[in-house]
């Protein structure tokens, strides 16, 4: 879907429900009631054309209007830096809880989970030492987005053995979110310069 | 792909003889000579061609470098093309045109598994070599390493050396450290 300042936000949120994490950035968070982008936006004196250029980045992958991130840079800047703030604090330890608690309930073997949980803290310190680490020059982190794009692959392709089924769906669904989110990162950074 | 069909582009009837009896030897392979490159056409699954004439057509052969192995009497280090030199011993030759032809099949196939030769390649990436090395290795051209690695990743949805080398490990092609 394509977001513009006349749509009611609540069904850009059902459409497509991973931009929760998105708003939760700007302050938004569930209950959003009834009202368009550009009345919450007045409302919570958010800038409305940075906001619909951010949920379009972050809903459509080739959303060609990036260059809007470039005209409000100082905001995108302090987006970013919100955003690494968020991944530490929210979406990186929700793929390492439910991680760990897919590893404990496990009862039988399977030591792939453990190489893939082994694999996550490596792309947890590359998340560190680029996203969270770089302060006031955000750069683009493709290493990391190419792992986590690897990294479902494992699970999605190439995973074996005994393990449970909800649990790792719901490692799998944090994993997607965070990669979805990491690309969104690299695209306003890329569009920076 | 079942049958690969291969034009051998060379002026030269003795060298479309040798690389000729060196192919059939592949299983499902067959070989054609085209003598004359004005009479260049699509229709066959690989080229290997003079390098004279590879550049002489470049822009024929460009476009159609991944399935295009060059002639070559010294090595193309600096090519994009994956290339046989006619220095080499006859046993050298043989191993790049198998990988060659492997190397096309296998892209052709992206949902089979992986062939002996990606393997190799993938336990060799796995373990920190890097292209120039795995050439070394296994005696083929880099080029021939690169289309092995994108063929890997191609299957496996795994693009990263860390994430191949996890995937070495799960498939027990790489020891656990």
């Amino acid at each position: 879907m394509i977001v513009t300042k006349d749509t009611k936000l609540h069904d850009v949120v059902i459409a497509e429900p991973a931009v929760i994490a998105v708003l939760s950035r700007f302050g938004i968070t569930l209950g959003i009631g009834d009202n368009t982008v550009r009345h919450i936006c007045l409302e919570r004196g958010i800038n409305d054309t940075f906001f619909v250029a951010v949920l379009n980045a972050f809903i459509n992958r080739d959303y060609a209007g990036c260059d809007a991130f470039a005209a409000c840079k100082p905001l995108a800047a302090d987006f970013l830096k919100r955003t690494a703030d968020y991944y530490s604090r929210f979406l990186i330890p929700n793929v390492e809880q439910h991680f760990n608690l897919l590893i404990r309930r496990n009862t039988a073997v399977n030591s792939n989970l453990e190489l893939m949980h082994n694999f996550f803290g490596e792309v947890k310190s590359d998340i560190a030492a680029t996203v969270c680490a770089v302060g006031d020059r955000p750069t683009p982190c493709c290493a990391v987005e190419e792992k986590l794009g690897d990294l479902i692959s494992m699970f999605v392709i190439h995973l074996s053995g005994n393990y449970d089924v909800n649990l790792c769906q719901a490692v799998l669904f944090a994993i997607i979110g965070l990669k979805k989110d990491i690309s969104l990162y690299n695209r306003i950074c890329s569009s920076l310069g | 792909m079942g049958n690969v069909n291969i034009a051998i582009v060379t002026p030269c009837t003795i060298t479309f003889l040798g690389l000729k009896s060196l192919l059939c030897d592949l299983p499902s392979v067959s070989a054609g000579h085209i003598a004359d490159a004005s009479s260049l056409a699509d229709g066959f699954d690989l080229y290997v061609v003079d390098a004279a004439l590879c550049l002489s057509h470049i822009d024929f052969f460009l476009p159609r470098r991944s399935k295009t192995l060059v002639i070559s009497a010294e090595p193309l280090s600096e090519s994009s093309f994956a290339f046989v030199c006619t220095k080499w011993d006859v046993e050298r030759i043989g191993e790049c045109l198998i990988d060659f032809v492997d190397a096309q099949r296998s892209a052709a196939a992206p949902q089979s598994e992986l062939s002996q030769r990606e393997i190799e390649v993938l336990t060799l990436v796995a373990s920190g070599k890097i292209n120039k090395e795995i050439a070394d290795a296994l005696q083929i051209s880099i080029n021939t390493v690169l289309t092995h690695r994108k063929n890997i990743s191609a299957k496996l949805g795994i693009k990263s050396v860390s994430g191949l080398s996890v995937y070495a490990m799960m498939n027990g092609y790489l020891l656990r450290s």
